[in-house]
């Protein structure tokens, strides 16, 4: 059974939504137990395929029985390996976490959502772990569709937020679609790595129409990770979604995106095509110095926690794209850990969000006032994620940072370090405002004239929200203290492709 | 804003055609897409591999069946986010919507009810013998489903929606949607437990008195099945779903 | 070709929903009324 690894990452979300949708409509309380079994199986299958390939190297797994290209593959090495299991213990905590909002926000459609966030799930694991171009895209649409469907069950502002999602996204898909048809005409395969030699072979890499190919994929990967210049679809979309809908989509979504820009830049065009021959490094680490400044100065800017948070994601995705087109080993070492470690931040910090906006129904930013008296354990988990987003050792941010940086350096991008420096700064602003209010009071000055005769009760959020929140903290120290395995993992990988 | 979209728009059409020149011959049977050995191989081998005559169907249900399973899951996606979308369960909205008496009373028109009745078990049909001659001849799950859904909604168009829902209600809808997947997926588990890949349909010999190839034969039409469950109920789901703004109780 | 028909027929099917629950809940389906009318507070 062992060997079934790869597939049991993906069947166990998939088999149980379609299973919730047979029987959630009459059986509302078989739902959620049922998500947490399947993704604990999941999250089981994504870690033996992790050891497994730490073991024997890459893994194949031709479905259907059928060798490439001829059927589809998974291929799993170090990197998939990695950001499948971030996938599945994500949508792990965020489906603990979901139990109290989803009846609270959703209360009549538990079944559908519950169907459509395992699909989710799983759409966005096939995307990892798949080894063919176009199957990768089927996958795309499914997670968004899905995606689409759980924000457009949010509140009345959430549906014009996904009218401009499914434009966009629809557009960004297609642009991948073109491109992957753009190879096919050239090579005649589908199956990535077969793509690769078929270019290297046959001597089409400087083909023009391998360059259009190259350019449709990376702008729609670009539109679907919200890069900064086609990023409008992303902050409402995930400001007003239902509390679980954005703590799962938020910090699994952008960087699954990376990942396949990663995956189309360095496996399907290669180490040689995209940085030597092609060799724009120089615009698109401007365009990425752009994306992270104006991101971080639009998150000064909004009053609403969780849009606040959701400009944030967009200077992230400055990071990692600007690290990945450093051409730059520790740059690119960087931007993979940053996926792993950006994924569990951007939870933590809107695992919170939900919590606030939970106990007090404001989205306002001065809803966190007096919190560390009320809620001091929620506060605590809070502060390590702003710390890891601000970049403070020993959580993980300070690490990922630290190798963007040094792959700024050495390959002679400074303007990429200082963007990446003031971000920190502005982010550092951005938090302990936050910090400030929760302590102090939304108005310190006003509060001198009357005391507070009574202090506020302690009342943290359920259990079921926050041991989520604190396992979500415990994971950002434990990335950041152990980091050493991971970054281990993802050298061999980088290495491996080239990269010098 | 429209100005930007234009020059959009113009920059991505220049940049697509940009590359024609430096594309094969159109038709041409020694391009990388035709003459490549994934399509040799195709034509050659389809036959010896899976007994199926028809190789398209062979490419879509079984080389690259995973592809196709999830085609399937994209049109159940879209069922069930629709649902999630527009379904307000328990509030009875009438501010919204035509009168009482329109809705309930079906449209009597003899010319076009005596069609219906004509036409609906042929379409029925047809869309069954679609469904059962993917392998043979084109068509298959997909195209058997939608024309097994256009009938229900023909009967809809032609009376009103109460007349086609009490034929399909909604949780048969759902049932049939969620069964034709898991009949699908279910080939590809059996095919897990018995002890090869999923989806790898040869080993299903052992459960049947056929070989190996006949058994990727047959289950190839055990999953067009399937698909057309799947077909069939969320092309209706989608129709009744938008036509009365998920309210189920009105339509054209 | 299929997966043109398929994901087109769903994603068209979504993005149909989603408009009419803008008209319910907007009164409208011009951008500029909706955007309109959250900007006005409603």
């Amino acid at each position: 059974m062992i060997e079934q690894s790869p597939a049991f990452i993906l069947l166990a979300p998939f088999f149980t939504a379609i299973f919730i949708a047979l029987v959630g409509i009459r059986f509302r309380w078989i739902c959620f137990p049922l998500v947490l079994i399947s993704l604990t199986l999941s999250v089981i299958a994504s870690v033996c395929t992790l050891f497994r390939v730490l073991d024997e190297g890459t893994l194949r797994y031709f479905l259907g029985g059928w060798a490439p290209p001829f059927g589809i593959e998974f291929r799993i090495d170090g990197l998939n390996a990695l950001v499948a299991i971030v996938i599945t213990v994500v949508a792990l905590i965020t489906g603990i976490y979901s139990r109290q909002r989803v009846l609270a926000e959703t209360p009549d459609k538990v079944s559908q959502f519950y169907t459509l966030y395992l699909l989710l799930v799983a759409g966005l694991v096939g995307m990892v772990i798949t080894g063919d171009a176009f199957n990768l895209y089927v996958l795309l649409e499914i997670s968004s569709l899905t995606s689409y469907g759980l924000i457009a069950m949010g509140p009345k502002r959430a549906t014009l937020a996904t009218f401009k999602y499914i434009i966009m996204g629809t557009i960004g898909a297609s642009f991948y679609l073109l491109g992957v048809g753009y190879l096919y005409i050239k090579t005649g395969s589908l199956n990535m790595l077969d793509i690769h030699e078929q270019l290297v072979a046959n001597n089409l890499l400087g083909s023009q129409s391998v360059m259009v190919a190259f350019i449709m994929i990376t702008i729609g990967v670009w539109i679907k990770m919200a890069f900064f210049p086609l990023h409008s679809w992303l902050p409402n979309a995930y400001a007003f979604a239902p509390t679980t809908t954005s703590s799962l989509l938020a910090p699994l979504v952008t960087k699954v995106m990376i990942y396949v820009m990663i995956r189309m830049m360095l496996t399907v065009f290669g180490v040689e095509y995209t940085f030597i021959q092609l060799d724009w490094s120089n615009i698109v680490i401007w365009m990425s110095v752009i994306a992270i400044l104006s991101g971080s100065v639009m998150a000064l800017a909004q009053t609403d926690l969780r849009k606040m948070l959701a400009f944030l994601i967009i200077a992230e995705v400055g990071y990692m794209v600007g690290g990945v087109w450093l051409a730059d080993q520790s740059g690119m070492i960087g931007a993979i850990y940053h996926i792993i470690s950006d994924a569990f931040m951007t939870l933590c910090v809107f695992l919170f969000a939900g919590i606030v906006f939970a106990k007090t129904g404001n989205r306002n930013i001065n809803a966190v006032e007096g919190m560390f008296k009320k809620m001091p354990l929620t506060m605590m988990a809070f502060i390590v994620g702003a710390f890891s987003l601000i970049g403070i050792p020993p959580t993980c941010g300070f690490f990922s940072k630290w190798y963007l940086i040094q792959g700024g350096i050495n390959s002679g991008h400074w303007e990429f370090v200082i963007a990446l420096l003031l971000s920190s700064l502005i982010n550092a602003i951005l938090f302990f405002r936050i910090i400030e209010i929760a302590y102090f009071g939304a108005n310190p000055a006003e509060g001198h004239g009357h005391h507070h005769t009574e202090e506020p009760k302690r009342s943290e959020a359920s259990p079921s929200m926050l041991i989520p929140l604190l396992c979500t903290a415990a994971l950002l120290l434990a990335i950041g203290i152990f980091n050493d395995p991971i970054i281990r993992i993802i050298t061999d990988f980088v290495v491996a492709t080239g990269l010098r | 804003m429209k100005i930007i979209g234009f020059i959009a728009v113009c920059i991505t059409g220049w940049l697509l055609l940009s590359a024609i020149n430096d594309f094969p011959d159109f038709g041409d049977p020694h391009s990388p897409a035709n003459g490549y050995r994934l399509s040799q191989y195709y034509i050659t081998d389809t036959f010896t591999d899976t007994s199926v005559p028809n190789m398209v169907t062979a490419v879509l249900a079984d080389y690259r069946g995973y592809d196709t399973l999830f085609e399937t899951v994209v049109i159940f996606t879209a069922g069930i986010a629709i649902i999630g979308i527009l379904r307000r369960y328990g509030s009875s909205d009438k501010s919204v919507g035509r009168s009482k008496a329109f809705i309930e009373e079906p449209r009597k028109d003899l010319l076009i009810h005596t069609t219906c009745r004509l036409l609906i078990p042929i379409i029925q049909l047809f869309a069954l013998y679609v469904i059962a001659h993917g392998h043979h001849s084109p068509g298959g799950g997909f195209q058997g489903g939608a024309i097994f859904g256009a009938s229900f909604i023909l009967l809809a168009l032609a009376h009103n929606l109460k007349t086609a829902e009490k034929r399909m209600p909604e949780r048969r809808i759902l049932t049939l949607a969620g069964v034709g997947i898991f009949i699908y997926a279910g080939f590809g588990l059996a095919c897990l437990i018995l002890g090869n890949n999923f989806l790898d349909y040869s080993i299903l010999h052992k459960l049947l008195p056929i070989t190996p190839i006949e058994a990727r034969s047959h289950s190839m039409l055990g999953v067009e099945i399937g698909v057309a469950f799947t077909v069939t109920a969320i092309m209706f789901s989608i129709y009744s779903n938008l036509v009365s703004s998920s309210r189920m109780k009105e339509g054209l | 070709m299929l997966t043109a028909i398929v994901v087109g027929v769903s994603t068209l099917g979504v993005g149909l929903a989603v408009t009419q629950k803008l008209y319910r809940e907007f009164g409208s389906i011009e951008e500029n009324e909706i955007l309109e009318k959250i900007t006005s507070g409603k």
